[in-house]
């Protein structure tokens, strides 16, 4: 199996940081099972990684292995989104598409 | 479909192939048909320009050409076409020439009845035609209006698909990401990720620190695909306003906290909303009174109620419903042991839903202390200087200037100057009886006061000692005492020398009635003097 490669853009030491950090670490463990590396950027340190990857917004948190890339934006509480958004693991969407 | 009359434009050349069609029409079927033939294409387009030709009917002849078909184009938008056609006449060549053809036929195998169901298909599908080209047209001024109103909207706007490219952005979105419209079209800005309705972002292409977005999201469907509109709230100017307001809260929570006064902030029901943080026990927990239950979601009226504090009960309310700008009572709450004070002061507050009042309870304890003893001090002062002045009144009765004069004269001078030794030994003694007085007021200690006095009355009168010399003596001890003495001390030899000058002055005038009924037997009674002392102006007194 290969190993997900995560990078997780955020924006200072700040709770919504924080929060975000927690929160993709429960999910991975949950369910990447330790198959993971995650890269957490901190783009007031590391702005040109920023505007490599032309990062509008953070939270926001990139698949960069395997193919295909895949980026999501948001606070990531929400694993089934989340995993959904990665690709990782295909979960049905209601008709609203918000759950 | 309604019962009118189809009317129906035939122009056919060949009469007889017109009239046969005229013919076939009407047996056709229920549908009534009014046909009206012509010849040439110009008296068509005349019949075309009144507007009211529901079916256009066109039999062409092999040699004709189909030209005049071009001017017509226009105004059969609207009119569904039969053709009729020669089968040498290639098919292409007409449907090129009439766009808009609807069905044709080979002339010569033609069913009639047939041509009446085709024309009324040809109809009806033309009225689908025209109905789809008015929708179609609806809906490009509907996405054109929806566009303009997203394109004006002051929120961001990006849409993005199931792989998070960006397929549209309004100017909004261009200025919150502080990114141009052709370098984000198309490009990855990533699958949108809420938990509920809103997440907050932090934007990392704007300059400045702290810059901040609300993120929404939901489903459309856009050109076709399922997509996800996102809107963008710039929030950081609501962020610092907050920021601002939390530490403006903090700031005068601080101050509340840090001044010495317990303060209650309380609505219309009575119910303490808020209190600062005082010390711990600023009420005297050891009080009967009902200021030490005051506590954050209490009610200060019931309080008051149950307390009987009806005073402060009144002016609460009167201030709430603005009757009174403020309030002030002072509020005793004593203790078995101790008296304390707190000026409670009653102010309006208006806040954001209800009027309230902000009750701040001031202990002045010390200052009403400090009050009661300044007051008791004034007293004390007073009575000293009264006593000072009795003794100044005394001091000048023992040395009225004229009386020296006077008695220098006769040759009786006060003892103070005839014997001045003498005088400041009787001093001395009157000084030590005057301790003594007191110790036996004060302890009960017989120190036979009494007998001393009447020994220097003896002694006094042995040197002819007047009033004035016993008033000398006992104001000159007074004063020397009460140079350094305490005031309670000083008061009290003042209270205890007055009746020692007055039992030494009895016992005087015992002695000088002794002397005097001595003097009576030794000389005949014709021969007594009417005074015992012969010392003008003291006898009469003796």
């Amino acid at each position: 199996m290969n190993k997900f490669l995560l990078k997780l853009y955020i924006t200072g030491d700040t709770p919504r940081a924080e929060r975000a950090i927690n929160n993709l670490r429960q999910v991975c463990e949950r369910e990447l099972h330790n198959q993971y590396e995650l890269i957490i950027i901190d783009v007031l340190e590391h702005p040109h990684l920023a505007e490599e990857e032309k990062i509008m917004v953070t939270p926001t948190l990139v698949r960069e292995l395997p193919p295909p890339r895949r980026r999501i934006i948001g606070d990531l509480t929400d694993t089934a989104k989340v995993l959904l958004g990665l690709n990782i693991r295909t979960y049905p969407v209601s008709e609203s598409g918000k759950d | 479909m309604n019962n009118e009359p189809l009317k129906i434009l035939l122009v056919e050349v060949t009469p007889g192939e017109a009239s046969l069609q005229r013919e076939a029409l009407p047996q056709s079927g229920t549908v009534q048909f009014e046909i009206v033939r012509v010849a040439q294409f110009k008296e068509a387009l005349q019949y075309l320009a009144q507007g009211d030709i529901t079916v256009f009917l066109l039999g062409l002849l092999p040699s004709e050409s189909l030209k005049p078909m071009q001017p017509l184009k226009k105004q059969l938008v609207a009119v569904p076409m039969t053709l009729l056609i020669d089968p040498e006449i290639d098919l292409q060549t007409v449907e090129r020439a009439v766009h808009d053809l609807q069905i044709y036929f080979d002339k010569e195998q033609i069913e009639w009845n047939l041509l009446t169901h085709l024309t009324h298909c040809a109809i009806d599908c033309r009225q689908l035609q025209s109905e789809i080209r008015q929708y179609s047209q609806q809906w490009q001024i509907s996405e054109a209006r929806f566009r303009n109103v997203i394109a004006r909207n002051a929120d961001g706007i990006l849409i993005v698909d199931h792989d998070g490219i960006v397929r549209f952005m309004n100017p909004a979105a261009e200025t919150i990401l502080n990114s141009r419209n052709q370098d984000l079209l198309g490009e990855l800005f990533g699958f949108p990720v809420i938990a509920g309705e809103t997440t907050e972002l932090d934007i990392v292409r704007q300059p400045g620190p702290d810059q901040m977005a609300e993120m929404r999201v939901v489903d459309i469907e856009w050109e076709g695909v399922q997509a996800y509109l996102i809107s963008l709230r710039d929030i950081t100017e609501q962020k610092k306003i907050e920021r601002a307001l939390r530490e403006s809260e903090a700031f005068s929570r601080a101050i509340l906290n840090s001044i010495m006064v317990y303060i209650a902030v309380v609505n219309e029901e009575g119910l303490i909303i808020t209190t600062n943080e005082v010390k711990a026990h600023y009420f005297p927990q050891k009080a009967a009174c009902f200021l030490k239950n005051l506590a954050r979601g209490g009610n200060y009226f019931t309080l008051c109620r149950q307390a009987g504090a009806t005073q402060l009960l009144n002016g609460m309310l009167e201030v709430l419903r603005g009757e009174a700008d403020s309030f002030e009572a002072e509020f005793p709450c004593p203790t078995p042991d101790e008296e304390f004070w707190f000026l409670i002061r009653v102010k309006p507050f208006e806040g954001n839903l209800q009027r309230s009042i902000v009750v701040s309870h001031i202990d002045i304890t010390k200052d009403k202390r400090a009050a009661q003893a300044e007051a008791e001090s004034r007293a004390k002062v007073a009575w000293i200087d009264q006593r000072e002045r009795e003794i100044r009144s005394l001091l000048e009765l023992a040395h009225p200037p004229q009386a020296a004069v006077t008695a220098s004269i006769f040759g009786l001078v006060p003892i103070r100057e005839s014997v001045p030794s003498t005088f400041e030994e009787i001093v001395q003694r009157y000084n030590e009886l005057i301790d003594l007085a007191l110790e036996q007021r004060a302890f009960k200690i017989d120190h036979r006061v009494s007998e001393h006095l009447r020994a220097m009355a003896n002694q006094l009168g042995f040197l002819k000692a007047g009033p004035r010399d016993l008033i000398d003596i006992h104001s000159t001890v007074l004063e020397r005492k009460g140079g350094s003495t305490h005031p309670l001390k000083a008061q009290a030899y003042v209270e205890e020398g007055r009746l020692m000058v007055l039992e030494l002055m009895g016992y005087l005038v015992s002695y000088y009635r002794s002397f005097s009924i001595g003097v009576r037997r030794t000389l005949t009674p014709e021969a007594l003097p009417a005074k015992p002392s012969n010392r003008p102006g003291e006898g009469g007194r003796s």
